[in-house]
């Protein structure tokens, strides 16, 4: 596997936790990996399979979700539908031939920074071992 | 004591007095022990503490500092900075084991050849008595020591001290003596304390008794020392085994 | 001067900004006053803000409160003032002049953009309070990273005036001149909630604290904290090691008059042990082994014994009744406890870690307060209250709440905030809005029909994003985007010159998008979506690139891959901004009117709260009277009367012209959204419409009763009664009771078994009353209380002390092993229970048997399904949010009060009547509620009637309309997106998350297209 390959990785996080998670990593001035670009919903019960797929169709490494802790979903249980989206999502990229792993689904509370980051290590070691996506970007 | 055991000693002089009484002294054909090595600075005040631990690093048994009389700096008051910086080193010694009489600062004016002579005289007795220095064996010390006196918040504070104690601080009033020393001596003893963490847990994770047992600190130092290590995101759990935890830095 | 012709203000004080302080703030200007919050410290949150988890639920406790701070900080009319306190008080209520000294803080709070170089390079540490002094902080410091006001501080104390912080505050913030300064505010009236502290061990040497494993419970609430010292990772300060075994030790500073000289229970200790014990079960890689010491175990409250023995019997939690005697240092950082069991077996045992659970004590600034305005204290220096006003202190228009005058936890806390909100400003409701500012804002601009032409400013953020990324390279690299006009980079882009600036740009090149890169939307959104409506866009054309918290604070050490992260997320942003599109808010009407359902206490005291704010009060109760169970009962714990207060009520309900009272009457029929209801009533006997009426907010206080028990005999024989027959009987026939020489009462029959897993909550307060009375009536009577644990939480651990002074005898019995009752031949009843200290049975001869009988939610399936509001297993209402939303219902505009919540005693059913009011008037006090924003909107054509989204929805708020296809009201909506996501036919957006955009923004991070060029 080549040591440079720097993955592109998609994180969903959810407004009330992930997010604010992610951001209190910053105040706390954890290091992490730069491979992670997060995008803020309001909810991980927003998170369509289709961004999943369509990250992964555009060249994504990996995607993951991150949302509130189970049974503290800030709308009720937005999260626990993530979980089942992902799991799809999972099961579908198998089909393809393509490594489940690239996806994944986290839950964390708002004041767990650390687990933030803790994650983006995790995900960023997981997809620099699988390598980089099998999907074929179209020539942009 | 050997008594053979002659200690090599490093001597900075400044260039207007103590280095101009020391060649008055060899003009005057005046005596002194072999033991110094002279390094010429501007003024005492360009020797950084950092020089100092250096020397014994590299070899020195003991090192001179030499600088005008307090009053007769040729850079008006290079030497009382010196003098502080000097007063915060022996301080910071005094935490490492190694003895502060291992470094002298004498003053002398270039005209002062025989009490240059006999400050190097005594000196040169002084660091013959304490033996040898067994650097091999003071590595971490040494190092730790260093890291300490290239840390921001001691140099900081030991050139603002002159300042806020003796003319005013930025509420236009003096810093009380004591409470500038208090934190002093807290910082001092703190960025030390972490410099020896930091040095034992650089290249692999340590327990905290495995630190305790390399830097002689107590463990529950150790602990409240790596909050503060962790603030800064220097040092963390590195693994743990079974129920302990091991610290590992990144050496910055 | 006669009382009408007195100036009424329209603004308030507010004294502690803690969960308390911060709820009173919140309702009172949502309601139409303005509010100056006053607290000691440097930000806003309280001890809240320390908690790691909360009880019962274990919710995060900084998720639950960081919005409401960020709501607080941001409201137009709440005005934070920090640093500073309360000095005097003169005037009267509805016209007080408050003096305030503001303690200077030597930061520029507007200035100060919170991005900490000032911390980084100061040179003192102190003490940190904020993780209880379990490591430090620096001189220059901010309470913790969620802080409101997002500002630091100067600790004087500790600051030797170096200057470092000046030398590197690029926002030119720090003030080192700064003096103190007196302000004079203009008040109506005060809410004092300076709040609680925890007792300090070091008081008495008798828990060796000074060990570094003996830690108070907030401290190892830090420990346990994931933004604690030690990051969430259990291990004990000693030396690191993870701890194998961990003691807790109830009671420390409280139920104890010879050590801590504190003889109240402190309330919620019980419970936050029971939830360190599975927290740090959870966080711990191995078996570790929990004991919680205690003498009784007080989970009084809603959920809170099913939390019990969730954790005694799934999680193994060991629970020992022993006061520990000593705690010994023993080697290798170890603890040895010695302590007796009840069975009189003495026992050593060696653990790792102890937990000192300490107890409430008045905040010091409790008594400072008092002095200054003349409160009156109770024995234990906590503010006085009564139970029938239980908010209100000795000073007519100062009202008190949360911790400073009891020790409670944080729901009990939140609804007395909302109950002192209410009664607060009850007297100034014609002032309401007098005080209160509305922004002044320009028209917006239509761009609808335009290109986007996005702006983008790229903040430097002092040197915190600068100094590690490069941003004159992202600021040329924003110009190559597509859509965009305009790029400038800015040292702060929030401070104030730079926003007058924004506004200018925008202007002046017509620019109809806004992208910042700079810190977090959490904090900042709000603030930059004001900047570009105040130059006439509609907010929502705005999109936020986090550059900061998410890049360079934690890549600092990747400057070239910060750099270009930074690029990607700005190239993200504006993909999204190009999608992005107005939103308009629109404004439903309400009717300033309150349907109170239940003529009990609670709500007759919700009917009257209502009609003292001048709003419409429509009271039904289904009885042909009003009072309810408060009927049977004769006084108050604290000795008030309430039969007298029960005519009061009822007469002053009666009377007041902004109450219809139904009697006899039930709803129907019910429609309707927040603001707006409809309910259609019918008389409940003969089925007739009663009237059909229009409100805007609704309260169900619909009140519960007294179990009949089954066995013991009851109902059998008149020597066995409740708790309700002895009151009744003490009223009617005194002398069949006094004749009794020996009495045996019987605790939680009905309650806390397996058909009831809940405490009743009244009863143990309800036996000591009853028990002093009668033993100070007639010295000599035998009685003796046979209970499971006595729960005489906060000040009524004084009746219990009485009790025992009186020689009332306490058996404890475990439930396995209940007491049992005997008929002889003779018709001679006998109790027989196995007493712990004997180890024996023990058998009594009562003349007569009180059960202490449990309490029920009255049954109103009908009604509970009408208005949709969901019931527990018990029966009781479902509050909104366990700790911060205690008196709402998850369906917005419905409230409820009183027993059908939960058992409590008449000052919190009180207390929550007047909360309920508090919160329905934030919606009834309003012209107009404004809904729509980020919303879920169903596009008819495709809606396939799947019902998806009905199924979906955690609120139940979709429904197929009579058009034949799903409907989704915007008032009702919160705005999550998941039926957005489950919707098979892509019927439905999440407005400003759409699909389109989300997917933009996806697909921005890997379309570059200024790589191609």
């Amino acid at each position: 596997m080549s040591q440079d390959f720097e993955p592109q990785i998609l994180a969903f996080c959810c407004k009330y936790c992930a997010y604010a998670a992610a951001d209190l990593a910053g105040s706390m001035r954890l290091n992490y990996p730069p491979n992670i670009k997060v995008i803020q919903v309001p909810c991980t019960g927003r998170v369509d399979i289709i961004f999943l797929l369509r990250a992964i169709e555009e060249g994504a490494d990996g995607v993951y979700v991150a949302g509130c802790l189970e049974g503290e979903c800030h709308f009720v249980g937005g999260n626990l539908r993530a979980r089942k989206r992902v799991n799809y999502v999972k099961k579908t990229l198998a089909e393809l031939g393509i490594e489940p792993e690239r996806v994944e689904m986290f839950n964390l509370s708002s004041a767990m920074g650390p687990r933030f980051a803790e994650i983006a290590i995790e995900m960023t070691d997981r997809i620099k071992k699988l390598g980089p996506t099998p999907v074929c970007r179209l020539a942009g | 004591m050997n008594p053979s055991f002659e200690p090599k000693i490093l001597a900075f002089l400044c260039n207007w007095c103590s280095y101009a009484g020391a060649d008055l002294a060899g003009i005057s054909r005046i005596q002194y022990p072999p033991n110094i090595r002279v390094i010429r600075t501007m003024c005492s005040g360009r020797v950084d503490p950092l020089f100092i631990v250096n020397a014994l690093d590299e070899g020195f048994d003991g090192v001179y500092v030499g600088g005008c009389h307090i009053g007769d700096c040729h850079y008006q008051d290079g030497n009382l900075y010196t003098l502080k910086r000097f007063d915060a080193l022996q301080k910071l010694m005094d935490l490492t084991g190694i003895s502060r009489n291992r470094v002298h600062l004498k003053w002398a004016s270039a005209a002062e050849a025989q009490i240059f002579a006999d400050n190097i005289t005594y000196v040169t007795q002084v660091i013959r008595d304490l033996g040898p220095f067994e650097r091999d064996s003071r590595l971490l010390p040494l190092q730790a020591m260093k890291r300490t006196l290239t840390s921001q918040r001691y140099r900081w504070l030991v050139g603002i001290d002159r300042k806020i104690t003796g003319d005013k601080n930025v509420y236009n009033e003096k810093t009380p003596v004591p409470l500038f020393e208090k934190v002093f001596s807290e910082a001092l003893q703190g960025e030390y304390q972490k410099a020896l963490v930091v040095e034992c847990t650089k290249d692999n994770p340590l327990s905290v008794h495995e630190i305790s047992g390399r830097t002689g600190l107590p463990p529950y130092t150790i602990s409240c020392r790596l909050n503060e290590l962790s603030q800064d995101g220097i040092t963390g759990i590195g693994r743990v085994d079974g129920r302990t935890p091991k610290f590992i830095s990144r050496a910055a | 001067m006669t009382l009408a012709e007195k100036r009424k203000l329209g603004s308030v004080l507010v004294v502690g900004a803690g969960v308390a302080g911060i709820q009173a703030s919140l309702d009172m200007a949502n309601s139409g006053f303005y509010v100056h919050l006053v607290d000691r410290s440097p930000s806003v949150g309280g001890i809240m803000a320390q908690l790691d988890k909360t009880f019962p639920t274990n919710d995060c406790a900084m998720c639950v409160i960081s919005p409401f701070l960020v709501e607080v900080g941001r409201h137009l009319n709440i005005h934070v003032i920090p640093c500073s306190e309360l000095e005097r008080l003169d005037g009267e209520k509805g016209d007080f002049k408050a003096t305030i000294v503001n303690h200077p803080r030597y930061i520029d709070t507007e200035k100060c953009t919170g991005c900490g170089q000032c911390r980084q390079v100061c040179p003192v540490v102190a003490i940190n309070e904020f993780n209880c002094g379990l490591d430090l902080r620096k001189a220059t410091y901010i309470p913790y990273p969620q802080a409101v006001p997002l500002a630091y501080a100067i600790d004087r104390n500790a600051c030797i005036g170096c200057g470092m912080c000046e030398k590197v505050c690029l926002a030119g913030a720090v003030t080192y001149d700064d003096k103190t300064k007196i302000t004079e505010l203009e008040v109506g009236s005060v809410i004092l909630a300076p709040g609680g502290e925890m007792y300090d061990p070091k008081e008495a040497d008798s828990w060796s604290y000074s060990h570094p494993n003996v830690v108070t419970s907030l401290e190892f609430e830090r420990i346990l904290s994931a933004s604690g010292p030690y990051r969430g990772h259990l291990m004990r300060p000693y030396d690191r090691e993870e701890p194998e075994k961990i003691a807790w030790l109830q009671c420390v500073g409280s139920r104890d008059i010879n050590r801590a000289k504190n003889s109240h229970c402190s309330s919620v200790c019980c419970m936050y042990a029971i939830k360190q014990t599975m927290i740090a079960k959870e966080h711990s890689a191995h078996e570790l082994d929990t004991a919680i010491f205690y003498m009784d175990m007080r989970t009084y409250g809603k959920d809170f014994d099913k939390y019990y023995s969730r954790a005694k019997e799934e999680r193994g939690v060991r629970f020992i009744r022993s006061r520990v005697h000593s705690i010994e240092p023993v080697e290798n950082g170890n603890l040895r406890l010695r302590y007796v069991k009840e069975s009189g077996e003495s026992v050593e045992e060696i653990f790792n870690m102890v937990v000192l659970s300490v107890g409430f004590k008045p905040s010091s600034g409790v008594e400072t307060i008092a002095k200054k305005l003349g409160l009156t204290l109770n024995e234990q220096h906590f503010f006085r209250t009564g139970d029938i006003r239980p908010v209100a202190t000795s000073r007519d228009g100062v009202y008190v709440c949360g911790v400073s005058h009891g020790p409670k936890d944080i729901p009990q806390s939140v609804m007395e905030a909302s109950a002192a909100a209410s009664v607060a400003t009850s007297d100034l409701s014609s002032a309401r809005w007098s005080a209160t500012r509305t922004p002044q804002l320009p028209p917006e601009t239509d761009f609808s029909k335009m290109v986007p032409r996005i702006g983008v400013f790229v903040c430097n953020c002092g040197i915190n994003i600068g100094g590690v990324a490069d941003v004159p390279a992202i600021r040329e690299y924003a110009k190559t985007l597509p859509h965009v006009v305009h790029v400038e980079d800015n040292l702060f882009t929030c401070s104030q010159d730079t926003q007058e600036r924004m506004k200018q740009v925008i202007r002046e090149k017509n620019i109809n998008r806004v992208v910042v890169a700079s810190c977090s939307p959490r904090t900042h959104e709000p603030l930059f979506q004001e900047t570009i409506r105040e130059a006439g866009l509609n907010k929502y054309l705005f999109e936020m690139a986090n550059i900061r918290d998410q890049n360079t604070w934690v890549h600092k050490n990747n400057p070239d891959l910060a750099t270009a992260k930074a690029k990607d997320l700005v190239r993200m942003a504006v993909a999204k901004a190009e999608y992005i599109e107005p939103l308009h808010q629109v404004k439903l009407d309400v009717k300033p009117a309150v349907l109170i359902v239940g003529g009990g206490v609670a709500g007759m005291e919700a009917a009257l709260g209502a009609a003292e704010q001048g709003f419409q009060a429509y009271l039904v109760e289904k009885t042909d009277t009003l009072g309810g169970m408060a009927h049977q009962l004769r006084k108050t714990w604290q000795g008030e009367d309430i039969p007298a207060y029960l005519e009061r009520l009822i007469k002053d309900v009666t009377n007041h012209s902004k109450i219809q009272i139904f009697l006899n009457t039930k709803p129907v029929h019910f429609t309707g959204t927040i603001g707006s209801f409809t309910t259609t009533l019918n008389d409940i006997h003969t089925g007739n419409p009663n009237g059909i009426i229009e409100h805007g907010a609704a309260i169900l206080a619909t009140g519960g009763r007294e179990y009949r028990p089954e066995g013991y005999q009851y109902g059998n024989r008149p020597d066995v009664m409740t708790h309700l027959d002895l009151d009744q009987a003490m009223k009617d026939t005194p002398a069949t009771v006094m004749n009794a020489d020996t009495i045996v009462f019987i605790q939680c029959v009905g309650s806390r078994n397996s058909d009831r897993p809940y405490c009743s909550r009244v009863c143990c307060t309800h036996t000591l009353k009853n028990a002093i009375e009668l033993k100070k009536i007639k010295p000599g009577m035998n009685i003796f209380v046979m209970y499971r644990d006595v729960r005489s939480y906060g000040f009524r651990e004084s009746l219990y002390q009485e009790a025992r002074a009186l020689g009332v005898h306490f058996i404890r019995f475990d439930p396995e092993n209940p007491p049992q009752m005997n008929i002889a031949e003779n018709n001679i009843l006998t109790i027989t229970v196995t007493d712990h200290i004997l180890q024996r049975p023990i058998v009594i001869s009562p003349d007569l048997v009180v059960l202490a009988a449990a309490v029920l939610p009255n049954e109103n399936k009908e009604l509970f399904e009408l208005f949709k509001v969901p019931v527990n297993a018990e029966g009781f209402l479902v509050e909104a949010h366990a700790k911060l939303r205690p008196v709402d219902f998850g369906s917005e505009g419905l409230f409820l009060a009183g027993l059908a919540h939960y058992p409590k005693s008449i000052d919190e059913s009180i207390a929550q009547a007047r909360a309920a009011v508090s919160r329905a008037v934030t919606i009834v006090s309003k012209d107009g509620i404004m809904v729509g924003g980020v919303v879920a909107a169903v596009n008819p054509d495709r809606c396939a009637v799947c019902c998806t989204c009905v199924r979906a929805c955690p609120y139940g708020i979709p429904f197929i309309g009579n058009e034949g296809h799903a409907v989704i009201q915007q008032a009702e909506c919160h705005g999550c997106g998941v039926c957005v996501s489950e919707c098979p036919g892509k019927a439905i957006t999440l407005q400003h998350f759409t699909d389109q955009q989300l997917i933009a923004k996806t697909r921005a991070l890997f379309y570059q297209p200024a790589m191609n060029e």
